[in-house]
């Protein structure tokens, strides 16, 4: 049989349609009732452009300043406390999402100043992840299973974390943390790492062998709630939108002297430090 | 045919072999799995109804969830409008095991069934259940006696607030009010003493507001409780059963 080349045309026109029409019926029944058109944001839920935080270091004062932050961030959250374990294993797996250390840890490529205020170089630092605008974890990820929001949060999706710790490696801030026991577990004495009278029900538990961090709360902002750290600080840490010039923290980084940890890496962190001076700034 | 023999007895063994499985279990099907929705929450509803249709549930619901789970944490859409126009938080352990709260015998049911093994609840965490698989809503309360004394201690009104409370809200729900002595004294009077001080404590909550019908007054088995006798001076009041009353 030989074929002309407008009847060759014709057959590649005709079963061309076909086969875009017969894809078209083939998704249409594919699809069952589960149509993005039916999700949708909760009404209470807090946006912004880019969520930051302002820590002001003249705001804490005691050793309970910090730690009721820390605490209802962990406990919330079922973050495993692995205190109760040896020392050297505890520093190895140990899980936070919120921690202090001192100024030069906190701020080590910061120029060394023999003279430098005692006060502040022995000051406690809050640390927590940065949700940086320029994420260096969000960009070696594998899986895609941590990624920035739309509004400015550094996310961390565990369904889809392998735990192949690249992003850990990427960090340049250590606010990632590897799971290396199960967090449901418990120490040699038996005692669980996540107290049963404190889980929190309506959160999950992350399992073994995924990493996991600071959220920024999303599912509090969800409700229209402040993270918990910034509820229960008094003010020590501010939570607002960095790209509304009339948001809270907007103002009190115009007002006050802050600085970031590690700028010069260009990550772009979004935790602001008022590191002091008090009523002499 | 050369070596028949062999060949027919191999041949044989080897039909054999192979229908093995099939001839063991030759009438013993498992049985048909059975969800059940005996739980608190869905006893509560006037129409007991899931966020879709029974069937669509039944055969979409692995899908729904992987869809729920993008939609909020990846896109932080976290409200799901079902094809009736209601709304609902997705939240698998929020929402779903709210009302499902008996994983045993609602999600294993078919799981198990289907040698199937979600690893949803390596995380999230799943509701607390008793040996029988029921739902176990608040921890059970121990109200402590003193010897032969079946008069309630001052800490009773606070120990039994949280079921109260519960048992306000859902009237549809059951309690379970067994009292137990220690192993000193006489068997008779202890076996009376037990039932006083279970009557101490029903009397208590119907006096906080709990309906007579709501109360199932439950013999212990042994009356003697485990442990120590101080232990063993007790009434104990648990929602633990998914009946309703």
């Amino acid at each position: 049989m030989s074929i002309n080349r407008r009847q060759f045309l014709k057959i590649v026109g005709v079963s061309t349609a076909a086969g875009i029409g017969g894809a078209a019926v083939f998704n249409g029944l594919r699809n069952s009732g589960l149509e993005a058109a039916q999700t949708s944001p909760d009404p209470r839920t807090l946006t912004a452009k880019r969520w930051g935080f302002v820590v002001d270091m003249d705001k804490l004062k005691s050793e309970e300043d910090y730690q009721k932050c820390i605490d209802a961030c962990h406990n919330i959250h079922n973050v495993p406390d692995l205190s109760s374990l040896p020392e050297e294993i505890r520093i190895r797996h140990e899980v936070k999402w919120i921690w202090t250390d001192n100024f030069e840890r906190t701020f080590p490529t910061a120029p060394e100043d023999e003279y430098q205020n005692v006060e502040l170089k022995e000051k406690r630092f809050f640390l927590f992840c940065n949700h940086c605008a320029q994420p260096a974890c969000v960009r070696v990820c594998p899986t895609k299973a941590t990624f920035k929001r739309k509004d400015g949060v550094v996310m961390q999706d565990m369904h889809r974390c392998i735990g192949c710790r690249f992003c850990m490696a990427a960090c340049p801030f250590g606010a990632r943390s590897f799971n290396w026991r199960d967090p449901r577990g418990k120490d040699g004495n038996g005692k669980p790492f996540i107290d049963p009278a404190k889980e929190n029900k309506e959160y999950p538990t992350r399992m073994i062998g995924v990493v996991e961090k600071c959220t920024a709360c999303t599912e509090r902002l969800a409700k229209g709630m402040q993270p918990a750290c910034a509820e229960v600080s008094n003010g020590a840490i501010v939570f607002g939108d960095l790209e509304d010039p009339n948001s809270e923290v907007r103002k009190i980084i115009a007002a006050k002297y802050t600085i970031r940890r590690k700028p010069e890496l260009g990550t772009q962190p979004s935790i602001y430090y008022v590191i002091g001076g008090g009523e002499h700034a | 045919m050369y070596d028949s023999g062999k060949i027919i007895a191999g041949l044989i063994v080897f039909v054999l072999l192979v229908t093995f499985p099939f001839i063991s279990n030759m009438g013993k099907a498992s049985a048909k799995p059975k969800p059940s929705i005996d739980t608190p929450v869905i006893n509560q509803m006037a129409v007991k109804k899931c966020v879709e249709s029974k069937e669509f549930m039944r055969a979409e619901h692995m899908q729904m969830l992987n869809n729920w789970r993008d939609s909020v944490v990846r896109n932080g859409d976290r409200i799901y409008v079902n094809t009736a126009g209601q709304s609902f938080n997705m939240s698998l352990q929020n929402t779903c095991m709210n009302c499902h709260s008996n994983k045993k015998k609602f999600c294993d049911e078919c799981h198990n069934y289907m040698a199937v093994t979600p690893y949803c609840w390596s995380c999230h965490i799943q509701p607390k259940e008793n040996a029988e698989g029921k739902t176990v809503l608040l921890a059970p309360a121990k109200i402590y006696f003193e010897v032969g004394r079946f008069d309630l201690p001052p800490d009773a009104s606070s120990l039994l607030k949280p079921i109260v409370d519960f048992l306000r809200a859902h009237s549809q729900t059951g309690v379970d009010v067994s009292g137990y002595v220690d192993k000193t004294g006489d068997p008779i009077k202890n076996a009376e003493l037990a039932k006083n001080r279970a009557k101490a404590v029903r009397d208590m909550l119907m006096a906080e507001g709990v309906s007579e019908a709501q109360i199932n007054m439950k013999k212990p088995e042994i009356l003697t409780g485990a442990g120590s006798d101080v232990e063993a001076r007790r009434v104990e009041v648990s929602i633990a059963s998914g009946k309703g009353v």
